[in-house]
């Protein structure tokens, strides 16, 4: 389940990066292209099924799909509150990534 | 109610909201709080001798044991069996002049342990659809048009934010009314699907038995009695036949069950018509690996003939349906992880009504100040709102407290505990109806802090639990109430700082202000002379 939670909050670290708003609120410099917000947002949408994935693997459908829909929401709920008090992190994360 | 149609869905929403808001309000928290019941109840009872190392088929036998050499005239008489969360040996029965009672039996020797008597988180849990002190229709009837109206409003509220995908992550906070806005659809939307399962749920379980009685009539007529046996584990259940018999030691039938299942997820032994000749011995286990129901075997208690089975045959479409929601709703499978996922998201909901009931207010209130008078309506949701949503938390920890500090003997203990809830929820909401709304926050958030932070020093002054030592013994149960009791103190004291933080801030800006305007006056006061 560390991987599903991983997966998850990939995704959704991802997926925010993927709007304008949240992208200039992590680089400062703001500028999104149309084709990288499209990249970032298949690479969250397939992190996020991948965890799906892992879930149901793990416990099967039903109890599979209730630890999905939990780890969205903790992991949305922790990337929401990344975003609004500590947007360095990400962009911490950025700077290892490139 | 004129308009487009998302404003007649804003109106719906807004209403239906603030109409049941506070008893929403309380459904949540408790019914959260329900997601821990047995721990809560473990925190309550800290007599309680540990199952560990105890052969499940032993403990029957000498729950068996009790029963026969302690109890006369017993007509029924059950053992809940400590198995995953549970930690306890219950012994509980009723004799044949219908009085029941119930005891804790040492796992180890079968000999009774002293208790206290506590309502435990049972009780809490209980009290999030029967309301305690209400009688029990009329509480299905109060919960259920609750839950009618939270589904209203979830329904309609998703009509009405009209951004859900582009704010999906957006909180900006400090900015007075947007900030409420913004934290009201986080706690909504992120949320959601469990929301929508759990109202929904919960609504279908409560509106059978009251606003849509027809759904039961429909095939059980006026006989709703055989509806509740075929919901319950009653199965192959007949009347006593008024023949004495000598039932078949437990022994015998134990070891059937130990060929078909295996003993040791076995939850519930139950005994029936105990010394009838129709003597009827069910066990029960729980799996927790999918969404199911309980299975049950049940045996002749003479003849130790198995008479049903209930995992033989698959249940009926409309029972696995109930069974998958009823499932989801109580999350009986959930491991500890997805217990705190549970809890969570039920947190979540309440704060989603929180904030829609501050929300209610802020925005009039901002209209209020525009026009320098206050509605006397929006004077009272002020004050309702702050009694709710900080006093039922510190009325909650008082019944935690009333568990520890009242006597051990005392009669109606349970009783006592519950009123102490009640009547410290009595006075937080009166309290604010006296004070200054924003004073009465932050008095109120102090002393929820202060409800909170200290609850496990008075845990650890009147048990021998305290969290250094139940740390040390890695008693997790024990050390995990009190770490949480005091992450909600630190909550409630770190909201309580910035509320005054905020206040002295805003008589700064208004300090400012005025000398600014003394500043700019002064000088033409001097000209003028």
């Amino acid at each position: 389940m560390v991987l599903g939670f991983a997966l998850s909050l990939l995704g959704c670290v991802l997926l925010s990066l993927s709007m304008k708003r949240h992208y200039g609120q992590v680089t400062k410099d703001g500028r999104l292209s149309k084709r990288v917000s499209i990249v970032l947002r298949v690479l969250a949408y397939l992190c996020l099924f991948a965890c799906g994935v892992v879930c149901i693997q793990r416990c099967g459908v039903g109890i599979g799909l209730v630890w999905w829909w939990g780890l969205l929401t903790l992991t949305a709920l922790l990337q929401t509150l990344l975003l609004a008090y500590w947007p360095q992190w990400l962009r911490a994360l950025k700077e290892i990534v490139y | 109610m004129n308009g487009t149609f998302r404003q007649s869905m804003n109106w719906l929403h807004t209403w239906s909201g603030l109409l049941v808001g506070s008893l929403l309000y309380f459904m949540f928290i408790t019914g959260s709080l329900g997601y821990f019941d047995t721990e809560i109840d473990r925190w309550m009872q800290p007599e309680v001798v540990l199952a560990e190392g105890a052969e499940t088929s032993s403990m029957v036998l000498l729950a068996e044991q009790y029963v026969a050499q302690q109890l006369v005239d017993v007509e029924s008489w059950r053992v809940a069996l400590p198995v995953g969360r549970e930690p306890l040996l219950t012994v509980s029965w009723r004799d044949t002049q219908g009085v029941s009672g119930e005891t804790i039996l040492n796992p180890h020797t079968g000999l009774p342990v002293a208790v206290r008597k506590t309502g435990g988180g049972q009780l809490l849990y209980m009290m999030h659809w029967q309301l305690h002190y209400l009688p029990n229709q009329v509480a299905r009837w109060l919960t259920s048009i609750a839950a009618m109206f939270m589904l209203i409003a979830l329904i309609t509220g998703i009509v009405v934010h009209k951004k859900i995908f582009k704010d999906f992550f957006t909180f900006r906070p400090n900015k007075k009314q947007r900030s409420w806005l913004d934290v009201h659809n986080i706690f909504s939307v992120l949320p959601l699907p469990f929301h929508l399962m759990i109202t929904y749920s919960g609504l279908l379980f409560l509106a059978g038995s009251t606003m849509m009685p027809a759904i039961i009539t429909g095939s059980y007529g006026t006989d709703w009695q055989s509806y509740f046996d075929e919901r319950s584990t009653r199965f192959a259940i007949v009347e006593p036949a008024g023949k004495s018999a000598a039932p078949l030691p437990l022994v015998t039938v134990i070891n059937d069950v130990e060929q078909r299942w295996g003993i040791e997820n076995v939850g519930r032994v139950i005994v029936r018509n105990s010394g009838d000749i129709n003597t009827r011995v069910s066990f029960s286990r729980f799996l927790s690996d999918d969404l199911k129901a309980r299975e049950t075997l049940t045996y002749d208690g003479i003849s130790g003939e198995l008479l049903h089975d209930s995992t033989a045959k698959q249940p009926s479409l409309p029972t696995q349906t109930s069974t998958v929601l009823l499932a989801l709703h109580e999350g009986l499978f959930a491991s500890w992880p997805l217990r705190w996922l549970y809890f969570l998201s039920g947190i979540l909901g309440a704060g989603m009504i929180a904030t829609g009931l501050i929300l209610w207010a802020v925005k009039r209130r901002a209209k209020a100040e525009r026009l320098g008078k206050a509605h006397r309506g929006l004077v009272f949701v002020e004050g309702l709102n702050a009694g709710t949503i900080i006093g039922l938390p510190i009325a909650i920890a008082v019944y935690f407290w009333a568990n520890r500090l009242l006597a051990i003997n005392v009669a109606d203990r349970e009783e006592k505990e519950v009123a102490a809830l009640f009547i410290a929820w009595a006075i937080t909401l009166i309290y604010p109806m006296f004070r200054p709304v924003k004073r009465a926050w932050r008095e109120l958030l102090w002393l929820a802090a202060a409800a909170y932070g200290l609850l496990p020093i008075v845990n650890a002054f009147t048990t021998e639990h305290h969290l250094a030592n139940s740390l040390a013994q890695g008693d997790w149960v024990m050390a995990g109430f009190d770490l949480t009791a005091l992450a909600f103190g630190a909550i409630a004291l770190r909201a309580a700082f910035y509320l005054r933080a905020k206040e002295s801030r805003g008589q700064l800006k208004s300090i400012e202000k005025s000398s600014i305007e003394a500043l700019v006056t002064a000088p033409t006061e001097v000209t003028a002379q």
